[in-house]
């Protein structure tokens, strides 16, 4: 695993690559000795940002980790080096684009050889225990589902519930007023057209006696349109007659 | 990017590559209070532009505070240019001129990129000016905010050379009355006053270099020769416009 690092200065922030109205993610393009392999980038789960003009954006400030799963060769050895060219759009409420090339040099640790760097090691395990998680793994239950062309979100005991869209999730047209809720229960209305919806449900509980509440984020990935479903068998005489 | 410390080995196979980012240098010195008069507009929505601001807005479906749609007729608006000269949308639409807008920010990374590294506006202009089309940039920046207000809008249109008005909109309403979250958000109004395309200027959308397809010239061709935009709307990409607070 490979981790790339940004240390935002106070009050600026970088963009999340899921759905925003501006800015962009940080590019990380990873120049790899032949023969390793490298994974898709995980990032953590962001804040919401939303400016004056309903402008919402999701964001990343203070340490951003990055994380790039590595696969090395079999039968590695000597030393391999890694270069990451990087380009990012920074911005508090004004923008900047910048860019760097970092590198590092790693030497392959032999069969049993212990890890050699307790602070990369941390900085990797760290991030990782970090990332979002899938919703059915969440703890205490979070309960996501599509209900009358809305997803609802329901964490019992939440005080607050969000919603941030992965960038091919169905269209949320009131992300900006809807997409986070002081409350158990989120509701958004999601876009009349197929897909999927997709992204990170991030939850926030409160602390018990004082301590500071704690937020959590989880992936979603249902169908947009689920197919009706099946209700149970009702009784002939059940709703009919006595509601009306 | 300041520091680049590089932390080590992680087992055979983890590694950490460290910077630092956010420059703090680049801020922009807030301009002098503009001397124009604010410009006329009208203000009638501007309540309610508000409200939703703040996420408040509870009507389903509404997408944004304000906005339009392809088709829909594209909102007048009078604004100051950066000599003082009032501009209104409805002069050149009675014209039976196609009009371009393009919110502008001069400090913005994406517009410059489009200005200075690759003339991607004047070019367009250079282009389809002779045929008919009018251009005009639109800041919706608030007071004090980058890039903002007359001064620094007639440095850039001076330094880039844009042979349009850039039109200083300190309040926000037009831009809040259009939808427009980005600089640059490109909007192309036809002959009949409606909008004909909203959305990005191509579709490349980082800080870097421009992209494959321009939009805008593709509706301009489309809209030229008389036919149809086939792509009237796509994700504007950029800044964000830097409105000012909601008042009250």
């Amino acid at each position: 695993m490979l981790a790339v690092q940004f240390d935002i200065e106070p009050r600026w922030h970088l963009y999340w690559p899921g759905r925003n109205d501006s800015g962009f993610a940080p590019e990380i393009k990873i120049t790899a000795p032949e023969g390793y392999a490298l994974g898709e980038p995980q990032w953590p789960a962001p804040k919401r940002h939303l400016q004056a003009g309903g402008i919402l954006d999701h964001i990343f400030e203070g340490r951003l980790t990055v994380l790039i799963p590595l696969t090395v060769p079999e039968g590695a050895t000597g030393e391999a080096r890694f270069e990451a060219e990087l380009s990012w759009l920074a911005c508090e409420r004004a923008c900047v684009a910048e860019s760097a090339k970092v590198d590092l040099t790693l030497r392959i640790a032999r069969e049993g050889e212990t890890p050699l760097d307790a602070a990369g090691r941390g900085l990797i395990l760290a991030a990782k225990a970090a990332l979002p998680k899938p919703v059915a793994e969440a703890k205490p239950r979070v309960v996501a589902g599509v209900h009358d062309g809305a997803l609802i979100v329901e964490a019992p005991g939440a005080s607050r519930i969000e919603f941030f869209p992965f960038e091919e999730c169905v269209s949320t047209p009131d992300l900006a007023g809807r997409g986070s809720t002081k409350s158990a229960r989120l509701a958004l209305p999601l876009g009349e057209e197929d897909g999927r919806v997709t992204g990170l449900v991030s939850v926030t509980t409160p602390g018990a006696q004082g301590s500071p509440a704690t937020t959590a984020a989880y992936r979603l990935d249902l169908p947009a349109r689920p197919l009706p479903e099946v209700q149970p068998p009702k009784k002939p005489a059940d709703r009919d007659g006595g509601t009306k | 990017m300041k520091s680049q410390k590089l932390l080590s080995l992680f087992a055979a196979t983890a590694a950490a590559l460290a910077i630092a980012s956010g420059a703090s240098a680049q801020n922009t010195t807030p301009d002098k209070p503009a001397k124009e008069a604010p410009a006329k507009q009208p203000e009638k929505d501007h309540g309610k532009g508000e409200k939703a601001d703040k996420g408040e807005k509870a009507d389903k479906g509404a997408k944004t505070a304000g906005g339009v749609e392809p088709g829909q007729p594209a909102p007048a608006f009078t604004l100051k240019d950066t000599d003082g000269k009032e501009t209104t949308l409805a002069e050149h639409v009675k014209a039976g001129k196609i009009v371009v807008l393009q919110w502008f920010n001069p400090e913005c990374p994406f517009v410059v990129k489009h200005y200075k590294e690759t003339k991607t506006f004047n070019n367009l202009a250079a282009t389809y000016g002779p045929k008919g089309v009018v251009f005009l940039a639109i800041n919706s920046g608030a007071p004090g905010e980058q890039g903002a207000g007359v001064k620094a809008n007639a440095e850039a249109k001076k330094s880039w050379a844009i042979p349009y008005p850039v039109l200083i909109d300190e309040a926000g309403t037009v831009g809040r009355a259009y939808g427009a979250k980005n600089t640059p958000t490109m909007v192309v109004i036809g002959k009949d006053g409606n909008v004909a395309y909203f959305g990005a200027i191509d579709d490349d959308s980082g800080a870097a270099k421009p992209g494959k397809t321009n939009y805008v010239a593709k509706a301009l061709d489309e809209l030229l020769a008389g036919s149809n935009v086939t792509t009237p709307k796509t994700k504007p990409y950029g800044c964000a416009v830097k409105y000012g607070k909601s008042k009250g």
